[in-house]
């Protein structure tokens, strides 16, 4: 197979960008080698700039649970585009939006949007922390939930092998109040709770694991 | 990465569970940069400007995102989705173990509907540090056994594989068919 197009790009792109990526995980180091460049994708099917077509799994880390550019979802785009890109403005469809996720999660009874998974952790422990009056929170050993600082903590995937904090350029006072649990272990939590009684302000969790690799909950954790 | 991956309702909704407070992402954008928090109204009403939380954000509720992600969870609500999903990749984590049974090579696939990992233990893998464990090398060298045979799983041993209503059965076949090269290689 050839890959002379992407090694050329990943080569001018790593003298404008860090490593060459937006995100490190995708500059291949993990695996010893380098990214073929992605031009198009469609269905479960992406293709590289050397015209070689690979079937996905990744599904752009997790949203592509559709398949690539769904024409209904392009047709949406189309539609949509033609009445303006950005307004910073109340918006009808944020309240239908909101509306069908309340329908899928009953839980939740006010819905905030914002722009990624980062900004929605950060912001839901800086609410946890305001409504709690607490400052400390419990994450999970290998649960990723965004790069904030203070969840830059034993955070999986591409920091696995890191200390505490994960990453330089976070002040060990950002992360003192990061409390590390184990994954299917709740001793290890109660353990935790018991400590600091009446200073957790919230358990943060992935459910079933996406970022140590995929790990399912074991039955007896659900109870806290 | 579970929220309307796992179940519909995400994995609140597949272990009945009732959380204060949920975060969504990926999924919810349908491919644009959404992120969603949320939860019990009193929890909630802390947010500015109702409450003393500061929270905000220029491209917040962007209407092509807010579209886009309205029009993908409306598919989503159709509950036939996630059981194609889950029969697919049920198929897909009988015939890798299969595979690796016949071959003799000790892995441990865990999965939960269309999301899922292969790891290269004896082990079953419940916690971080049985992920650390598991065989770094076989992992590359199967990624890039992959790739060769035009297969794209995540390039790191610490990620999920995602299966997409787009992919087929045929597709599935074939993954298993160059997992079983990989092994007999
Ligand atoms: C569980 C979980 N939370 C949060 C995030 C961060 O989301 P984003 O990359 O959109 O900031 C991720 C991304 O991989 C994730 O898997």
């Amino acid at each position: 197979m050839q890959h002379e197009l992407s090694h050329k790009l990943f080569a001018e792109a790593q003298k404008h960008i860090p490593g060459g990526v937006n995100s490190p995980v995708r500059a291949f180091k993990n695996v010893n080698s380098e990214p073929p460049y992605i031009i198009r994708a469609k269905g479960a099917y992406v293709y590289d700039a050397d015209n070689n077509a690979y079937l996905d799994y990744v599904g752009s880390w997790g949203p592509a649970i559709l398949g690539h550019a769904p024409d209904e979802i392009l047709n949406v785009l189309n539609q949509n585009m033609k009445n303006g890109l950005s307004f910073g403005a109340p918006t009808p469809k944020e309240i239908e939006i909101a509306k069908t996720v309340k329908d899928a999660y009953p839980s939740m009874n006010l819905v905030r949007f914002v722009n990624s998974g980062t900004e929605a952790t950060m912001s839901a422990i800086r609410v946890a922390r305001g409504y709690t009056g607490r400052d400390k929170i419990i994450k999970f050993d290998g649960c990723y939930h965004g790069h904030a600082d203070f969840l830059l903590v034993k955070a999986g995937s591409g920091a696995a092998t890191c200390g505490t904090p994960d990453s330089k350029g976070v002040p060990s006072s950002f992360t003192a109040d990061t409390l590390i649990a184990t994954f299917n272990d709740i001793d290890s939590v109660k353990k935790i709770t018991d400590t600091y009684p009446n200073e957790i302000a919230c358990i943060i969790i992935e459910p079933v694991v996406g970022n140590m690799g995929c790990i399912p909950p074991e039955k007896t954790s659900y109870v806290i | 990465m579970t929220g309307c991956r796992v179940a519909y309702g995400g994995a609140q909704e597949l272990y009945d569970i009732k959380p204060d407070m949920t975060c969504l992402g990926k999924i919810i954008g349908g491919g644009l940069p959404v992120g969603a928090y949320g939860g019990k109204k009193e929890i909630m009403e802390m947010v500015a400007p109702v409450g003393p939380v500061y929270q905000a954000g220029t491209l917040s509720g962007n209407p092509l995102a807010m579209a886009v992600g309205l029009r993908t969870l409306q598919i989503l609500s159709d509950n036939h989705i996630y059981q194609d999903l889950e029969h697919k990749g049920s198929l897909l984590e009988k015939g890798l173990k299969e595979v690796a049974k016949k071959a003799g090579e000790p892995i441990c696939i865990n999965r939960v509907g269309s999301m899922f990992s292969i790891f290269f233990t004896d082990e079953k893998v419940i916690n971080a540090d049985h992920a650390r464990k598991a065989n770094k090398d076989k992992f590359i060298k199967l990624f890039h056994h992959f790739l060769d045979n035009h297969v794209y799983i995540a390039p790191s041993p610490f990620e999920a594989g995602f299966i997409s209503v787009a992919h087929t059965l045929d597709d599935i076949e074939r993954t298993i068919h160059v997992f079983k090269g990989a092994l007999t290689k």
